[in-house]
């Protein structure tokens, strides 16, 4: 099995076990958890598993169920604890706290358009201090309505954080429609490269897409890099996908042994 | 105190190249000579106050000791999510200093005045609010933030300059400093540089053979047991503050109290923006702090046989 391939398996496997917590538990966001499974897959299973000098932050905070998943998939959070997720007293809660003890879990969100800031901040420590290693930071779509998005970007290329990655979940969607109705964000690529970005486009449902511009951003030696990824809201199961109402709805048995079904799980 | 502050800071940095002073694009000229012998640690984020606050957090969670300061107010109400959120719900230490607190910027008007500070941050968990009265009180705050062991994020209220330094004890962290210790059973609380009022104030009062203890509130959270200790033997406390007393140290000291017959009477009672400007002496009288209101509220309350 090749590695794109290896990765997509695994994809399937993190995006059941999301499903499966959200018809156990009832909770979970679950259209944007599924658009960014590829980019937390990618991300941690070719850079963050194997170095630890490279971090991840997790802006878009409501999809912490994700980032649960893959770090349950790769053993790296035992089984009790991934679904102790939405108990009664669990710390794994919608979004992640401070509290979990886990070296990839490093910043606890919920508001949006934080992580950028907070990434940026270790990103520039790490220069300062001549330290190897690469901050991937996910945000979401809908993070480009906040102002502290813009702030940061401005202060990062000024500083030229080459060592930070921001990648865009650009699923189209945000809470309540269409994340290109509900403010004017476009033209996104052209908006980050006039704030002195490296931007590159990819599919961000596509490992063999995803694992080539993350390649070729990290080649880059100037300016920070932004990963614009266009991926789809509810990827993976053909009733979730592109429906808005998904993003914080749990699906029923039948709709679960459906989303089995298409997942190839057995 | 902000020159002291630049001043004392070149000495901390000298020491700890961790330290890292970050401002919104504040304090032309003030830090020259760190800019000039220290340039890695010290950054202008721009007119951007939350995204400061949140890449300090992240400075902080990499281990440096981040301190951000600008003018109290967009320090305080632009961030308070990212100081909430990002320094003390994530653990990430970082240090906040207010200028140009209270009335300080009195003839810039109610966007610049910072009355309501204290209430916001004072109701946030785990962290601690200084708020010197004069240079050395500043000494000690900043000694205390920047040491590692102290693993809380800290605010500390400043004001601008030319405060008179205070004849008083040295002030300690997490105890009652005495201006004036007569064994009254009346007590001046005041936070912050004033002394002018409260020493004209005290003269009067002197004069007119009222005996009263004066108590310069510098550490506003925690209160601790052993400060509630000292304040619960007295049964009359003024407070004076350049902050709305609705969640000032009255508010503070009254919540503290709540169990104790203390009669709490704050000597600024308004709640309201102060429009017209003028002086700092004009703007403070304004908004009801002088030290001929603190004389006349207190001998009032003598003649009427109220203590």
């Amino acid at each position: 099995m090749d590695n794109f391939k290896k990765l997509e398996k695994i994809s399937n496997t993190v995006r059941y076990n999301i499903i499966k917590q959200t018809f156990l538990k009832k909770s979970g966001h679950l259209g944007g958890s599924l658009s960014c499974t590829d980019i937390l897959v990618n991300i941690f299973n070719n850079y963050v598993f194997n170095n630890y000098q490279n971090k991840f932050i997790l802006s878009k905070g409501h999809c912490a169920l994700s980032l649960y998943s893959v770090l349950y998939q790769a053993k790296k959070l035992s089984k009790k604890k991934f679904y102790s997720f939405a108990d009664q007293g669990t710390y794994f809660g919608e979004h992640s706290s401070p509290k979990i003890k886990n070296k990839y879990i490093n910043f606890s969100t919920g508001s949006l358009g934080h992580g950028p800031s907070f990434g940026s901040g270790i990103a520039f420590s790490r220069l300062l201090k001549k330290k190897s290693g690469y901050i991937f930071v996910l945000v979401s779509d809908g993070e480009m309505n906040s102002g502290t998005i813009w702030e940061s970007a401005m202060l990062s290329s000024k500083l030229n954080l080459n060592n930070l990655i921001v990648i865009v979940d650009y699923n189209k969607f945000q809470a309540t429609g269409k994340s290109d109705e509900i403010l004017n964000i476009k033209p996104l690529e052209k908006k980050w490269e006039s704030f002195g970005w490296n931007v590159l486009e990819c599919n961000g449902n596509n490992h063999k897409s995803l694992s080539s511009n993350i390649k070729k951003l990290i080649k880059i030696k100037e300016k920070p890099k932004i990963l614009i990824a266009h991926t789809t809201k509810g990827k993976g199961v053909s009733f979730m996908e592109n429906d808005n109402n998904w993003h914080y709805r749990s699906p029923s048995k039948d709709e679960f042994l459906q989303a089995k079904i298409e997942l190839g799980i057995k | 105190m902000r020159n002291f502050f630049a001043e004392t800071l070149y000495k901390e940095i000298k020491k700890n190249k961790n330290i890292i002073l970050l401002s919104a694009d504040i304090g032309n000229r003030l830090f020259d000579k760190i800019k000039k012998d220290f340039p890695k640690n010290f950054l202008n984020c721009g007119i951007a106050e939350p995204n400061m606050v949140t890449f300090a957090a992240g400075m902080a969670k990499d281990g440096f000791l981040p301190i951000c300061y600008t003018i109290t107010n967009f320090l305080v109400y632009k961030s308070i999510e990212q100081i909430r959120n990002d320094a003390i719900y994530n653990n990430n230490k970082i240090i906040l200093v207010g200028t140009g607190s209270g009335l300080s910027y009195n003839h810039l008007g109610p966007t610049h005045h910072s009355l309501e500070d204290i209430g916001l941050l004072n109701n946030l968990p785990k962290i601690k609010i200084f708020s010197p009265s004069d240079n050395n009180d500043l000494k000690e705050h900043l000694r205390y933030s920047l040491n590692s062991k102290n693993l809380s994020t800290t605010y500390i209220r400043i004001g601008k300059k030319n405060e008179p330094l205070i004849k008083k004890f040295k002030s300690k962290i997490n105890q009652i400093n005495y201006v004036t210790k007569n064994f009254s059973d009346l007590v001046l609380i005041f936070t912050g540089p004033l002394s002018e009022p409260i020493n004209e104030a005290h003269g009067k009062l002197k004069s007119h053979k009222v005996k009263i203890d004066i108590i310069n509130l510098h550490q506003i959270k925690p209160i601790t047991k052993s400060m509630i200790k000292v304040l619960a033997k007295y049964k009359y406390i003024y407070t004076l503050e350049e902050h709305f007393p609705s969640t000032g140290i009255k508010s503070i000291l009254s919540s503290n109290l709540s169990d104790k017959k203390i009669v709490i009477k704050s000597i600024n009672n308004k709640n309201e923006f102060v429009s017209r400007l003028g002086s700092r002496n004009y703007v403070r009288n304004k908004f009801g702090i002088s030290g001929d209101k603190i004389f006349k509220i207190i001998i009032n309350d003598s003649n009427k046989n109220w203590h």
